[in-house]
Order: structure tokens, then C-alpha cells, then sequence
């Protein structure tokens, strides 16, 4: 489908590595490009009573402190900037795919861009987890069961373990492709059935609605989708700051 | 009301009810259960994800030890131990963080 597609906008080739600038890396820049318009408009002015900008950048700011603190406590805000910059790339990402001009492409309907987001999520995890309690992190995967049961089991939780980047990175990447397909969709609805003439064209008008409902949840569906991404990963460092104390 | 000479009294009174205004805002948002279809697709893919990363490790495995399928099958199984393990876990996050 056309809305998916890679397009090479300048080619670029290094080593044999084919690291052409495409209309993914040109949303990517201006995903954090109008990420940064964005906080930098809600932090100049700085006013007492704030903005409507500056309390948009306000709220999006409480709102990860406040989950953060929740589900990975007081000391899982030293990651804060790290969790902040995950979810608003995703966000923006996510409500950018849905401009309906522009040729607008959503990143993360790519597997390949969740799933590195989810890696380097995974791969922050580990290093936390051995800086902080060094061969004690491998504690995570020793569960409070009998002796004779504890290979199985180990064998089970890091299974369990490794697969969390796949869930992770599959969740976005596959809601972000599903509702972009079934768009799509009821668009060739409406364009084949008003084609066919008739009574049959009347009927097009519903898939027309459908598209208009199919949208608005998508919008909540790229809000929902980076605030799971962005809760999980506080979930996955609490894991990892606190181990069993949960 | 100017913003760069802040009156002490005033500046106080909105403390207080800037604190009594987020007590209100944090006790309503507690109150909303987390949406239905986050929970369908956050348990659908803890549990999905685990068979299919066991069977890989199986799949690498076989591979390099030549034991194919045995061990594919085997770390299936086991991978969809670890999708239930997860799917509890991930329904006792819920559970907690609902309470709290």
C-alpha cells in the first residue's frame, strides 16, 4: 500500500550501507524537529499564569513525572528525560501518520523503527539493572519456588524476559498498521461504491461515516498506544531498579 | 495582574488552591478504570510474544546443535509457559495499580 512505502528522497551510500535519506527519516526530523517547536514555544515565556502552549508543555510534563513516579517510584525520575523523549516521539509520530495530506508517513507503522525503539529500551534496562545490582540482577530471573522446579521455571522467565522488546515493539507497530489499513479500506469502500452508479452510490455515504469514526479512534489509539509504550518502559525499569521488591 | 512582581498573600492563597485543585484532579483520575481496548491489546501481545521468541531461541538452538525440531518444539512449550507468566503478571500490574 502506497502509504507505507519507502521513498528515497537523496541516496547515500557508505561502506555498502545503504543510508539513503527517506520520507521516514524526513518525518523522523520533523517529528522531533515540531517536538522541539513545541517546548521551546511552552518554555519561553514562562509566565505565572501560563499560556495555552506553555500549559500544554506543562501537562505533558506532569503527566510522565507523575507515571513515572508511580510505576517506577521517586528514585525511576532519573530517567525521566529518557522516558519524556520516548513518549513524545512516539505521540507525535503516532498523530502525525494521521494528517490526511503532505504525504504524511507514520513511522511507526514501520516494525523496524518500534522495534529499535524497543531495544534500546530493553538494552537500558539490562545496563541499569547490572550497574546497579551487578550479578545480583540475574536474581530477576530466580522465582521464590522449591528447588527442583527452579530450571524450569529460570528457563521460563527468561523467556519471559526476552520477550518483552517483541511484545513492546509489536503492540505499536501493529495498531499503528491496522488502523492505517482499515482507512484504506473504507476508503476504496466509498470510491467503489459511489463508482457503481445507482442506488449503490447512495450507500457509499456509509462507509464515508465509517472512515469519520475509524479516525477519531485512531486518534485515541496514538494516544493510547505512547502511553502504554511509554508506561511499560517505567514498568521494565522498576523491574530493574527494585527487582523483587515489587 | 502582572507576573513580575508577585504578591506574597496572593501567590499563597493560589498555593492552596492549586494544592486542593490537583487532590481533586488526582482522586477523579484513579477513579477511571484504564481503557478497555489498552488491556485487550497489552495482554494480547505479552502473551502472543513469548511462544514466538521461545520458539526462536528453539529454532537457533536446533540450528546449531543439528537437533532439529526437538528443541523448537520444546522451547514452544516452555515459551508458552512464559506467555501465561506474563499475561499474570502483566493482570497483577492491572490489579495494583487500579488499588493504589
Amino acid at each position: 500500500m502506497e502509504q507505507f512505502e519507502i521513498h528515497t528522497i537523496v541516496p547515500l551510500e557508505i561502506g555498502g550501507i545503504d543510508l539513503s535519506f527517506t520520507n521516514s527519516s524526513l518525518w523522523m526530523c520533523i517529528v522531533v524537529a515540531s517536538i522541539s517547536l513545541f517546548l521551546t514555544i511552552g518554555a519561553s515565556s514562562r509566565a505565572l499564569v501560563p499560556s495555552r502552549m506553555q500549559s500544554l508543555a506543562e501537562i505533558s510534563y506532569n503527566f510522565i513525572a507523575d507515571m513515572i513516579s508511580s510505576a517506577a517510584g521517586k528514585d525511576g525520575l532519573k530517567f525521566f528525560p529518557f522516558v519524556y523523549a520516548l513518549f513524545m516521539f512516539v505521540l507525535f509520530a503516532n498523530l502525525f501518520g494521521l494528517i490526511p495530506f503532505l504525504h504524511a508517513f507514520t513511522v511507526t507503522s514501520h516494525i523496524i523503527v518500534t522495534l529499535t525503539l524497543a531495544l534500546v529500551v530493553f538494552t537500558m534496562v539490562i545496563v541499569v539493572g547490572v550497574f546497579k545490582h551487578g550479578i545480583r540482577f540475574l536474581k530477576l530471573f530466580v522465582p521464590d519456588v522449591p528447588w527442583y522446579m527452579l530450571p524450569l521455571l529460570t528457563i521460563i522467565e527468561v523467556i519471559s524476559f526476552l520477550s518483552r522488546p517483541l511484545s513492546l515493539s509489536v503492540r505499536l507497530f501493529a495498531n499503528m498498521l491496522a488502523g492505517h489499513i482499515m482507512l484504506t479500506v473504507f476508503g476504496g469502500f466509498v470510491v467503489s461504491l459511489a463508482a457503481a452508479g445507482g442506488a449503490l452510490s447512495v450507500l457509499s455515504i456509509a462507509p464515508l461515516l465509517g472512515i469519520i469514526g475509524v479516525s477519531a479512534l485512531e486518534f485515541l489509539v496514538a494516544f493510547l498506544q505512547a502511553y502504554v509504550f511509554a508506561i511499560l518502559t517505567c514498568i521494565y525499569l522498576n523491574d530493574a531498579l527494585h527487582l523483587h521488591e515489587h | 495582574m502582572s507576573n513580575h512582581d508577585p504578591d506574597p498573600e496572593g501567590l499563597r492563597r493560589l498555593e492552596t488552591e492549586l494544592r486542593k485543585a490537583r487532590g481533586r484532579k488526582k482522586a477523579h483520575a484513579e477513579d477511571r478504570p484504564p481503557s478497555k481496548l489498552g488491556i485487550a491489546f497489552r495482554l494480547s501481545t505479552e502473551f502472543v510474544a513469548a511462544p514466538f521468541v521461545g520458539g526462536a531461541i528453539g529454532w537457533g538452538l536446533d540450528y546449531l546443535f543439528g537437533t532439529a525440531p526437538v528443541l523448537l518444539l520444546v522451547m514452544f512449550c516452555l515459551g508458552i509457559a512464559a506467555g501465561f507468566r506474563n499475561l499474570l503478571r502483566a493482570a497483577k500490574e492491572m490489579n495494583t495499580s487500579d488499588n493504589a
